[in-house]
This record gives structure tokens, sequence and C-alpha cells, in this order.
């Protein structure tokens, strides 16, 4: 007859197998959630891009109409999809989303250079861009917060975008922007011609960004 | 008391291992690792449930004869109460009762005076609750010895149901399944759920294992000349029902359960007189378990040294590490709700903005659904022990219990190793 030990860790192993499989599966499933989004956003800037290589080709058209109608469409909360995709970094038993993140962080700052170049081309007002410097290699208690309550900010007020910059991924162009802002402490933020280097509360936010409900 | 150096130290090292092995091993394997062991000890448990269920019950050739002993100290408010309980027990023998009175400054006296056919002994100060048992078993004439506390109900037919386990001469002692006597506030309540779960289903499958470490204090049966030979009670020990079970293991007797003999006795009914009880047992386990420490893995004795023993030790110390490195690993989270909570109730926004959006859990989470279903399954077991039905009106207390007990227990486990560290002195 079979111990009571023996069929006590026949029972433990398939538990531990069933649990190992099932958090697999869960995980997958987390990580291709947010690999459609990312492809989605990416769909989008491409699609706007377009316009621009368009206006280079056929200079005497003007895109300006219907490259504010884009960046009006694109919805795609920046700092929401980080946000989430730090979260499946943290919370997944096994980690698939290292190179997913770095690509949206590439594709967020295509998107902060085509709303900078619309804003220089075609007068763009409308969107309030609010840049945010934080470290992704070590914690940051402030940062976390700060992130939460960006993210509050961004669903309260349609006109404001986060571009949120993890500033030792090795991205020259964060690197630049961030020598640019002076960028010592963290979070950091850059938001109307202003550098706070603090957690800012939602309200001073908001105020400081004209915050427009959706 | 004030706090010594060596109880900081012991806090700082134990913080700095936990961090170490956060740090070192992720720590949602630490969780994985922690539930799997507890998974397997829990398994254990219910194989040997299951090839318990069909053995036969215990069979007595002769009635031993019974004295009976109450240690009374301060319990005017139920030794009457008891003293009937106890004189209604039914048993084939006669039955002698010996009071114990530790010496109480209360109006026990007066009202042991105005009772009839019982043996009274006075003791002039107050020594222990061991000592008065030892006084009573002193003077008593009965093989067994049924040792009764003051604020205990047995029902009437405990005595037989848990006197015919004695069908052996290696049976030293006999436990029965203990209950909350009429629980009415939440804290009594949930002592109902843990007491049917731990004397209930672990004490019965633990004697099946041979490794019952407590024969618990309101009511427990033993072999008088067994109780002489190991020498009576240790006086000096503050939970001298843990100490009694580990020496009768300790010289290779067996302590039988009878989760059928139900006993009813009062508990701590709030949460402070509940967290001081359960501080002062779990100090008695590391007072009892330094002193029989020698037992750990050493087969000589048996299944309760190369299993129960060291197992429930493991289980212990992995209860208090899962708790805290579960709390540990979502501190992170708390303080960032926390921080942003603070900022949002600066911004007049509406109620909703406090609750955060993407509220996600770590993927190891999901392991503790196996340990939920186990939970919930030694819940029925344990009310199926005593035929009690599940009632919808159970449910706070029921999920309490699996949800919440583990980290009042954790608490409590941290708060008992540290004020035994320290030197801190015993409250009852």
């Amino acid at each position: 007859m079979v111990s009571k030990y023996l069929k006590a860790l026949a029972l433990t192993l398939v538990i531990l197998a069933v649990g190992l499989f099932t958090i697999n599966y869960l995980d997958e499933m987390r990580a291709n959630n947010l690999a459609n989004t990312v492809e989605e956003s990416a769909l989008e800037l491409q699609a706007s891009q377009q316009l621009f290589l368009y206006e280079s080709i056929f200079p005497e058209e003007n895109i300006c109409g219907v490259l504010l109608k884009r960046i009006e469409l694109q919805k795609t909360n920046a700092a929401k999809v980080l946000g989430e995709l730090e979260t499946a970094r943290k919370n997944s038993l096994f980690p698939d989303s290292g190179l997913l993140k770095k690509k949206f962080i590439l594709q967020n700052l295509d998107l902060y250079l085509l709303i900078a170049k619309a804003e220089k081309e075609c007068a763009l007002r409308e969107v309030k861009p609010v840049l945010y410097f934080y470290p992704d290699k070590y914690y940051c208690a402030e940062c976390a917060s700060q992130a939460l309550v960006l993210d509050s900010v961004v669903s309260k007020c349609s006109n404001v975008r986060v571009f949120a910059f993890p500033t030792d991924l090795d991205i020259p162009l964060i690197d630049v922007l961030a020598q640019k802002y002076g960028v010592e402490k963290y979070p950091t933020l850059v938001f109307s011609g202003v550098k706070r280097d603090s957690l800012v509360s939602e309200i001073v936010l908001k105020d400081a960004l004209g915050c427009k409900a959706p | 008391m004030a706090l010594k150096f060596r109880a900081v130290a012991a806090f700082f090292l134990l913080i700095g291992l936990l961090y170490l092995l956060i740090k070192t091993v992720s720590v949602y394997w630490l969780i994985i690792l922690f539930n799997v062991v507890l998974i397997f000890v829990n398994a254990v448990f219910l194989f040997a449930y299951i090839e318990s269920r069909g053995k036969e019950k215990p069979a007595l050739k002769k009635w031993p004869s019974v004295s009976i002993v109450i240690p009374n100290f301060n319990g005017e408010k139920t030794l009457l109460h008891c003293i009937d309980s106890v004189k209604r027990l039914e048993y084939p023998l006669k039955k002698e009762i010996i009071i114990v009175d530790d010496g109480s400054t209360d109006s026990s006296r007066e009202l042991l005076r105005k009772v009839k056919g019982v043996k009274v002994l006075l003791a002039k100060k107050n020594s222990g609750k061991a000592a008065a048992l030892n006084s009573g078993i002193k003077a008593a004439k009965g093989e067994i010895i049924a040792a009764i506390d003051s604020d205990t109900f047995p029902e009437k037919d405990a005595l037989v149901k848990m006197a015919r386990h004695f069908d052996s001469g290696n049976v030293g002692a006999v436990t029965g399944l203990v209950r909350s006597y009429r629980p009415t506030t939440f804290v009594e309540k949930i002592q109902e759920i843990e007491y049917l779960i731990s004397f209930g289903f672990f004490q019965s499958v633990l004697a099946d294992l041979n490794g019952i470490m407590v024969t618990p204090g309101p009511m427990s049966l033993f072999r008088k000349k067994v109780l002489v030979e190991i020498g009576g009670f240790d006086e000096k020990n503050i939970t001298e029902d843990m100490e009694i079970a580990m020496r009768l293991q300790s010289k290779r007797f067996r302590i039988a359960s009878a989760p059928e003999a139900v006993i009813y006795t009062v508990v701590p009914h709030t949460l402070k007189h509940w967290f001081r009880q359960r501080i002062r047992w779990y100090r008695g386990k590391f007072v009892n378990t330094r002193k029989y420490f020698g037992m750990v893995f050493n087969p000589k004795f048996g299944e309760f040294g190369m299993f129960s023993f060291p197992f429930s030790l493991v289980a212990d110390g992995l209860a208090i590490l899962l708790i805290a490195v579960t709390v540990a690993a979502n501190f992170e989270n708390v303080l960032n709700y926390f921080g942003f909570v603070i900022s949002w109730f600066g911004s007049g926004g509406n109620v909703f903005g406090a609750i955060p959006a993407g509220f996600t859990l770590h993927s190891s989470i999901y392991f503790y659904f196996f340990t939920i279903v186990l939970y919930s399954f030694l819940v029925y077991v344990s009310h199926n022990f005593v035929n009690d039905r599940l009632s919808i009106w159970k449910l706070p207390e029921i999920v309490f219990y699996m949800f919440i007990y583990g980290f009042f227990i954790s608490f409590v486990y941290f708060t008992s190793f540290f004020k035994e560290i320290n030197g801190s002195d015993y409250t009852w």
C-alpha cells in the first residue's frame, strides 16, 4: 500500500504543476493583450507619420486639418499603457514584457516628436504634453505615486497627454531630453514650460494644464 | 519591561534575513515554495484522515475508575455550572470529584462550602494551575485523572467517549473536542471555527499520526500511573497542557483523540483577551520547543519526531514568512496607493477617483487558490465531525478565519517571539 506521505507528495506535485501551468497561461494572456495594445498604437502612429511623408513629397498640400484630427483620435493613453506594461512585468511570474516596453517607449518618443512637429507646423495648441522622467531600474516611491496621479489626470482631462521617459534605459533621445531639462532628481515633470522635481498633486497639474473634461 | 538589546538585534536580524530572501530569491517563488510546503503538510493530514475513516472504535474490557480534578482560581462565575456539568457526566463507575481551590480571592470558597458530593482542597496561596492539578492528582484514587478547568462544561457523554480510548496500556492521555461555549461575540465565533478545525479535524488526524502536541487544558484525561511515573505537571511551565503532552511523547506514550466527545469552554470574548491568551500559548510553544528540540527529526520518536513535530515547526515558520513576504511584496503598491490618495484628497475629485483603475494581482497569488480550496474542505470536514450544519450565517467568521486569521496569528507569533527573546513578563 502506498504510504500517505507518498500520496501527499504526488498530490502536491500535481497541484504545483497545475498551478505553474495556470500562472504561465495567465501571464501569456496578459502579455498578449498588451502586445495587441502596443501594436494598435504603432499602427496609429504609422498612419500619422505617413501624413508628414505625404507632405514632404507634396509640399503644396496642407495636412494640418487631417493631422490634428488624427492626433485627436489617438486616444491611446501612453502613460496608462506604460503603467500596464510595468504592472505586467512586476506581477508576472514569467515576465516577458521587457522588449515590449522598450518598443512602446520608442513609439512614445515618436509620438512626442510628432506632436512637437504638429505644434510647430500646424499651430497645435489643443494638446498639453507632460514630460515625466523617472528611473526604470530602481524603485522610487514618489515616482510610483506620481504615475498614479498622472493616470488620474489623463483620465479626467482630454487635452493632457503624458510622455513617460525612463532615463536609464539607454535611449539616446531620452538622454538628450533629460539633459535639455536638467533632470537630476526623480520624479521630474515638465509641463507648460515649467520643470518640477518633486511629487506634483493632481490639483496643481489640472490648474496648470487647463484641464478640459472629456 | 524595557526593551532589551537582544530583542532589537533579533528583530533586525529577522527583517534582514527576510530582505535577503526577497532580494536573492524572487519573492513570488518564495510565496509558491511556502504554499507548496503547506499544501504538502495538509495533504498528509488529508490522506491520514481518509485512511482513518474506516477504523474500528476502541473497545474496553473493563472501565477504569475516574477521578475528576478541577483546579479553580477566582472562577466564581462558572464554578457551579462546571461542577453541575461534571456531576451529570455519565460513567459506568462511581466518579471521584476533587476541586482544588488555588487561593481564590473571589467568592469561590464560599460557593464551594455549599457544594455536596465533592472533595475540596484549599491551597493557602495561589501557586498556578499545574501545582493545583498536582495536588489534586496526589489526592485522587482513580486510575484515570480527568483534568477539567472550572470554566468548562463537558457534554454528559464526554467522559465515557473519552475513557474508552484507554484501550491499551500505552495510551497515556486522551483529548476531546473543545468547543467555544455559547459564542456570541465575533471573536468567540472565530474561535468556534478555529477550535473545530484544530481540536476536531487536526487533533483527530494527529492522533493517528501519533503527533498530538497539546492535551487541551479545558479537559483532558490522563492515566494516573503514567502521570506519577513522569513526575506530574511542570509547575514552572506557562503552558503546562502542552508541556505534559510533549513529555508524554518524549516517553513514548500515545495520546489518543476522541473528537466525538464534546467539551464546551469559555473562550476570550474580546480581541485584547484573545491576543493575550495566544501570546501565552505561543510563548509556551517556544519554551517547549526549546525543551524538546532533541526530538526533531529523531527516528527514535517515530512519526512524532520525523513528521508531526518538525512539520508543525516548519508550518509555523512558513505561516509567518508567507504572510511577511506577501505583505512585503505588496508594500510598494500600498505605499503608491497612499501617495495617490493623499494627492487625490487635495484635488476635490469624486469618490471613485480614489479607486485604482488597473488593480492587478501577481500571478503567484493564484496559488492561494489551492490553499483556499484545502481550507474550505477543512472547514467542511470539521463541521461534519460534530454533525454541525454549515449555515450562511457562519460566513463572516469562516471568511475571517480563511483570509485574515493567518495575519492575526502571524502577528501573535512575531510578538510572542520577541517577547520571549526580550524575557518579558507573562500575562494571563
